[in-house]
Formats: C-alpha cells, structure tokens, sequence
C-alpha cells in the first residue's frame, strides 16, 4: 500500500491546486499544497506502514473549510495502513478534496468523498477537526464508537530575536492566518516598536511574496474592528493586506484576523506563565527561545508552524499512533 | 436648564433646531455642516474617536463592537444615563452614555409619530418596565410615547397580565420573541384602533422565528388596525420606522450608508452591505457607528434588512456545526 501513497502524494506534487484554492490566493494554495505533500517524506510513510497494530477498516474525515490541505497528512496515513478513507468535504466549498480522491483512483487507493453527514456515522472511525460543537455533535451522533475529535485551539509565539519575525510573518501568511496553528498573539521581550517594524516589515514581505486570497465579510469587519482597537489601546502598524495590533498582553484569548497579529510585551517570566496557564487551550507556540517548555504543546521554530511535520503531539495527542491503529484498550480519545 | 455646557449646548441647540426644523421640511443648516461641528467637538472630547481619525479628516463609522470596550463617547466617569446592549453572551456588554435623554427625547418620539400618525395614547408594552431596567434604549423610548403598563418581568411575558381586558386602543410595542410567547397563549385580537409594532432580531441564541408567519398569525390573531415596524440601536439616538411590506425610514437626521463588509467601500444603491449610521442626535456618543448588520438602502431611503454578519468569525480549524449536520 505504501508504494500506492507514494504514487498518489507524486501525482498531487504534479497536481497545480489553483483552480481548487478556495478562500486562499493561487499563490496561497500552491504555498500550503506543497508544504503539505512534502511532509509526506518517504520516511515519515515507512514507518508508518511498519507501525504495530490492526488497521481501522475505515475512516471518514469532516474537512475544515478553513484548511484546506489537512485532509492530505490523514489521508497518507490511514491510506497507508490500508484504511479505507471517506472525505466529507465543506458544504460552502470543496477545496482540494476532488484532486485527492481523483489521484487516489488513479492509483486504486480506497478513499473517496461523500458530502452526506452519513459518512461519518457509518465509519469505524471519525475525525472531526472544528469547532468544539462541531465535535461534540458528530461525537453525540457516534455514541460509544471511535472518534478523534480536535476541537478549538489556538498558537502563539515566544519571540526573543528581531530576525525571527521572517518566520513568523510566514506563519501568519500561511492559509491567511486561519487554522489552529496559525499564530494569533506574538509575546516578545524586544522592545515594542522595534518589534512591530520588524514584524511589520516582513508581513509587507509576506503580502507581496504571498497575496492574501478573499476576505469573508464577517472576516472584513473583524479586521476593521480589531485595527480601530489597536490604534486606539497601544498601536497599529498596517498594509492594505497586514496588520500588527499592538497591544498590551491580553487575559483572554485574542481573536483569530486574516493576515493580522497581536503583538504584546512581556519578560521572560510573564510570557512563560501566560504560555503555561493556557497550554490545554494551546495548539502551536512558535518560539526562538530554545528553553521554551511547554508539556503537550507543538513548539517549534518560527516559520514551522504552519509547516508541522507528520510526526507530532497535535493538540496534546500523538494523533499519528492513534490513526495507525486501533487501540488496544477500550476507546479512551 | 440644558445638561450641556459651552459649546455642547449650543450644539443641542443646533441639534434640536435640525431636528424641528427638517419635521416640517425646513432646514436651519446642512446635515453635513451640524455633522462636521459635532465630529470635531467629539474628536476633542473623546480619545478613542481622537485616534480613529485618519488623515483624510473624514468621520470614522466606529465599530460597534468598542462601545463595549475600550468604550466610546464624550462622557468618561459617572453618566446619568447609560443604555446597555442586550448581549447576555458577551463577556461585556456595549454602553451608550448620556448626559440627558433630551434629544433622544426629542427625535424618537417626533419621528415615530411622523411614521405612525394615529398612534394611541395609551401604550400596553411587552417590554420590561423602564423603571425596573432604565439601562434598556427600547422601553426608555417607549415610555416617551405616553403612560404605559409593561407586561414582561425578568425577561418573561407575563400572559397574566395581558389577559386582563384593555379597555381601548392601545399602542402595542413587542420583541419579535415576546411577541412569539404571547401568540402561544391564544390571545384576544387587540381592540379596534390599536397599533402593534414589532422590533428586534429574528434569530435568537436558542431558536429562530421566522418573520413572515409571525407577522400572519399576529395579523391573524391580534387583528392590529396598523403593524408597524421599528429598527433601533442601543448606541444610536434615533430610530427608523416601517412597516412588514415595506422597508424602514430613517429621520431626516440619520443618515444610512451601506458598505462592503470585506473592504469598508461603499456599496452601488440598492446592493446589500454593512450599515452605518450617522446621529446627529448621538452629541454624547459618537456620531457615526459600524453595525454588524446587514441591509439595501431603496432609492427612497429606506432601509432593507438582510440579517446580520456573524460577530465571530470562523477560526481555527473552523468547521461550522453546520458542516457535521
């Protein structure tokens, strides 16, 4: 099976996503299409296959509209251990979901799409990734049967060093700052205003290297409003397509903008604390500081948040050991 | 004697004349004019508006959304008045803050009046009782319409109290889901004369209604000589009025804009967008305000609501309890 995957992951490389980009710029979609196939590394699929266990006999993923390429890394998996796979797509758009399942069947692997909710009852397992009610719906809907939910998490930066900013404006331009792993506060020792030029500077790269795609009209409205709030409580730093909020460190946690950040001080103590009190809240913290730790949180450097690898804790959970196999206790996740 | 001092009272002046003189299709200066002396006496007493004014000196429509914090106007402190939004979700809920009630006074009553020329002196109102809630805009403004008994209590109808016999028409002023609750309690049609008006959203935390069958069955059942329409906002002054079939009229006082949400531009006539409004009646607010709701502006003027943008956008791996239905 996995000379299959390995043929199916070639096919997409080969695979101009463009047409399929959804919310996201051309330029935007080709970024996250290729950072999600190259994840896929000949030695990330051989050890799965050669992982221990009993396969799922079959599984079936809800897509986030908001990411379109998570299915890809679930996909190589479970296709990988043999699992038959069932994608139900976004109703409002189905992203990259129709070039997965037509290079699958190119190369006679099980997976296919069904936009009926039905398909993610009838699987031995579901994954759910989304809101907290959306997995608790499809979880009360699935009774006592195998579901891997990943509801709402948020990611921050640790950041200590000016020259991090490159990576972390890369981050935020990454699917335009949506999705769990995209960072939505930066907490830094610099001083602020040299921080906000650095970081401003490489988001003004970032939206010329990479154009931000469409704004939803509840997203245009945020971005006006949270930009009025920061230049009225610490500071704006704006491009048409970017912006850094400055503002002093916020208790709750902030909200997610496109292509737009938090920025706040704090020392290395505060930052520390404020990371620790919110690490089951946390999904990524991005950080240059490599004492940062952080018990069942993804931490990384800036520029790999939105680049994880295939191997990693993912919302506090090893979500490969649990895709590669059924558990060998009762179902716990 | 005026709760305004200085130039705010002249202001207030300037207001009330506009307001008078536009009823009886004269005018004391130009909208743009009375907008311009309010924005910059607002931008000298009010830091969060102070630093929304960008460059180009036009009028910022300030977001909604920071009247609930950092909060926005010219009264900082203790204020006589202070309306709240209804928000029970949010963590804070927005504040309109007012030295006096006199223009509100002034506006909402003269138009409503304007809109609704039969208006019965006598109002029977499913709202919380003003002196029991003064922080709501909406029974504040109906009690200026004349001696009111209020039928709902802690957010409940009270169907006892409505099922006493009215002894004349009445103007009957209700939420959308007041309205719904009393309809479940077979009602007596409303004696002739009456006029019922219905405000508020439509779709609510728990459940939706949907307009066009509660507005046949309270047609049905009240049997209203007038139903009437009203759209109002904690952080405006002033209200617009219609009816179900048409759309509602703003006073000569407010003006509507529509924008793009996506980019803030304004949006070709008649096309939905994001609605601003500008107050002249909001001296102690702000002047000009962002709503999260959406609607087309008629080539008359009136105003077309199209439902409200979702005030949390979809985030993290954000798939809706819509897409695992």
């Amino acid at each position: 099976m996995i000379d299959s995957v390995r043929a199916w992951r070639d096919r997409l490389r080969a695979t101009d996503p463009a047409d399929h980009r959804g919310l996201l710029s051309v330029g935007g979609i080709r970024a996250v299409w290729t950072d999600a196939l190259d994840a896929l590394t000949d030695e990330a699929l051989e050890q799965i296959a050669s992982a221990p266990g009993t396969p799922w006999a079959s599984a079936a993923m809800a897509v986030p509209r908001t990411v379109p390429t998570s299915p890809v890394e679930w996909c190589a998996v479970l296709l990988t251990r043999g699992t038959e796979v069932t994608l139900k797509p976004p109703s409002t758009h189905p992203g990259v979901v129709p070039l997965l399942v037509e290079a699958a069947r190119a190369v006679d692997l099980p997976l296919a799409a069904d936009a009926d909710r039905s398909s993610l009852l009838r699987a031995e397992l579901a994954v759910v990734q989304g809101g907290d009610e959306a997995v608790a719906a499809v979880r009360a809907a699935r009774g006592d049967r195998p579901t891997l939910g990943f509801g709402h998490r948020f990611s921050v930066a640790w950041i200590r060093d000016p020259r991090s900013m490159v990576g972390l404006a890369a981050d935020t331009a990454r699917f335009d700052g949506r999705g769990c792993m995209s960072p939505v506060l930066a907490l830094t020792d610099l001083g602020l205003e040299e921080a906000a030029e650095a970081l401003g500077e490489a988001m003004a790269a970032q939206a010329l290297a990479l154009p931000r795609g469409s704004l939803l009209p509840e997203e245009g409205a945020a971005l006006r409003e949270h930009r009025a709030r920061a230049r009225v409580g610490g500071g704006l730093l704006a491009g048409p397509d970017w912006a850094v909020l400055v503002g002093p460190l916020p208790d709750d946690e902030p909200p997610g903008l496109v292509r737009a950040i938090r920025l706040a001080h704090a020392d290395r103590a505060t930052a520390a604390a404020w990371l620790a009190a919110r690490r089951d809240q946390l999904s990524t913290v991005g950080t240059d500081d490599p004492e940062l730790r952080l018990p069942g949180v993804r931490v990384c450097a800036p520029g790999a948040m939105q680049r994880p690898p295939l191997h990693r804790i993912h919302d506090g959970v090893d979500w490969v050991s649990l895709a590669v196999a059924r558990p060998q206790n009762p179902w716990v996740v | 004697m005026s709760p305004w001092t200085g130039e705010a009272a002249a202001l207030a002046d300037r207001i009330a004349a506009f307001v008078e003189a536009s009823l009886a299709g004269r005018a004391t200066e130009t909208f743009d004019a009375l907008a311009g002396a309010i924005h910059r006496w607002q931008v000298a007493h009010d830091p969060v508006l102070a630093a929304l004014v960008e460059e180009d000196g036009r009028i910022p429509a300030v977001p909604v959304g920071l009247f609930r914090d950092p909060g926005v106007g010219t009264l900082r402190g203790e204020a006589p008045v202070v309306f709240r939004t209804s928000g029970t979700t949010e963590a804070r809920r927005g504040e309109h803050r007012l030295r006096s009630t006199a223009l509100y006074d002034l506006g909402a009553v003269a138009w409503a009046r304007r809109c609704v020329p039969h208006l019965p002196a006598r109002v029977e109102a499913l709202l919380e009782d003003p002196a029991l809630k003064p922080d709501s805009s909406l029974s504040h403004m109906v009690a200026g319409f004349g001696p009111a008994r209020w039928h709902v209590r802690d957010g409940q109808v009270d169907v006892a109290s409505l099922a006493r016999p009215w002894s004349g028409p009445a103007f009957v002023p209700c939420t959308a889901f007041a309205l719904a609750e009393w309809l479940e309690h077979d009602p007596r049609p409303l004696p002739t004369g009456s006029v019922l008006m219905v405000t508020g959203g439509y779709k609510g935390r728990i459940r939706s209604i949907a307009a066009e069958d509660l507005v046949r069955e309270a047609r049905d059942r009240l049997r209203p000589s007038a139903f009437v329409t009203e759209y109002g906002m904690t952080e405006l002054s002033s209200q617009l009025w219609g009816t179900p079939a048409t759309g509602f009229l703003p006073p000569p006082w407010l003006r509507v804009s529509a924008v793009r949400p996506e980019t803030g531009d304004a949006v070709a006539p008649g096309e939905i967008g994001q609605l601003r409004f500008t107050d002249l009646c909001n001296l102690d607010g702000t002047l000009s305000i962002e709503t999260m709701d959406l609607g087309a502006i008629a080539a008359d003027g009136s105003v077309h609501l199209h439902g409200r943008l979702s005030g949390a956008p979809a985030r993290g791996c954000s798939l809706t309890i819509e897409e695992a239905r």
